[in-house]
């Protein structure tokens, strides 16, 4: 077989029982991987911002609370419906623990967090509460708006749907 | 030469089924999918919307609704029943305030119990406002619907609270 014919064979393949059989394995690899594993993510919205911008693209590894719990300060997909919009948010308080907004920082079980990701001046103020069991509070980076036109609050942990993978 | 006669003939069998299924058959859970295909539909506005398009589609919206409809929302006023008509009339305030918009179900879950159907959906809605201000809004839904004289029709809507402030 010389190189035109192997190239041919490469690009157009006779349709064999084995190559069918690969196509079907390929696609069903994909479907599982890409529908279940690692979700493919297109960001809308500024609620993220500056840390994940409009229009940017990720993916989101549903593996990734299998065995473990979400931690403060992961970026995790909050499903809805379902797995084809999730919200994208950042861990900030876990369960058992006190949220408080104070002049635009925050404050969990009475101490300021730290958080180097926030750009934009926020004044949101809240009064504490307390995150129930089996939920984590989530928040986005982009505190710039009001706080009542920005989804933010606990959720239960079978809302997340993984982390997001950078 | 009859082995592939009976392979065009299968051929042509299964796509007489699948256009059948997927332009002539009716089931309830496509009659229902329909409906909300339908109701995106007819809120989504274009810039250069002619307003016999907009009585058209502000009279779909009316007819997608039972007569009575509850709506329930979470820690937020706008709670309570409402007719058919006054959805379609408050749809048509909200749609005036924007030059484009767009709404889209996602992830649509239809739980059929004889004439009666639960749906849970993420309802996103887009768009630009008249003063310039963009908006995008996603949100859990749960629909309660009726099997009316043969239509599905939405008699109850109730948003979910996903993040609890």
């Amino acid at each position: 077989m010389n190189l035109q014919e192997k190239i041919r064979g490469f690009l157009l393949p006779s349709m064999t029982k084995g190559f069918a059989l690969r196509v079907v394995g390929v696609g069903l690899s994909a479907w599982i991987f890409f529908g279940y594993i690692c979700i493919p993510l297109r960001i809308q919205g500024k609620s993220m911002e500056p840390t994940y911008h409009d229009g940017g693209f990720n993916f989101c590894q549903s593996l990734s609370y299998m065995l473990a719990k979400p931690q403060r300060f992961d970026v995790v997909g909050v499903k809805l419906a379902g797995n084809r919009v999730m919200l994208l948010k950042r861990v900030v308080a876990l369960s058992g623990e006190t949220v408080e907004f104070r002049k635009g920082k925050l404050w969990v079980n009475g101490t300021l967090l730290n958080e180097p990701y926030l750009q934009y001046p926020c004044n949101w103020s809240l009064p504490p509460r307390r995150v129930k069991p089996d939920r984590v509070y989530v928040v986005g980076d982009n505190r710039s708006t009001a706080h009542q036109g920005h989804q933010f609050g606990q959720t239960s942990i079978k809302r997340i749907a993984g982390k997001i993978l950078w | 030469m009859v082995n592939k006669n009976i392979l065009i003939s299968v051929i042509i069998l299964i796509a007489g089924c699948a256009v059948y299924y997927f332009f002539f058959y009716q089931s309830d859970e496509r009659a229902v999918q329909k409906r909300f295909d339908l109701l995106a539909e007819n809120v989504s506005k274009d810039s250069d919307e002619s307003q016999l398009i907009m009585i058209k589609r502000l009279a779909v919206i009316e007819r997608a609704f039972t007569q009575s409809v509850h709506f329930e929302i979470e820690n937020r006023s706008g709670a309570g029943e409402y007719s058919s008509r006054e959805i379609a009339r408050r749809a048509g305030g909200a749609r005036t305030r924007f030059t484009r918009l767009t709404l889209k179900f996602y992830d649509v879950d239809i739980d059929l119990q004889g004439q009666t159907a639960a749906v849970m959906a993420t309802a996103r809605i887009t768009g630009n406002k008249k003063n310039g201000e963009q908006v995008a809004e996603t949100r859990e839904l749960e629909f309660g619907l009726q099997k009316k004289n043969g239509t599905w029709l939405i008699a109850e809507v109730k948003a979910v609270e996903v993040l609890e402030k």
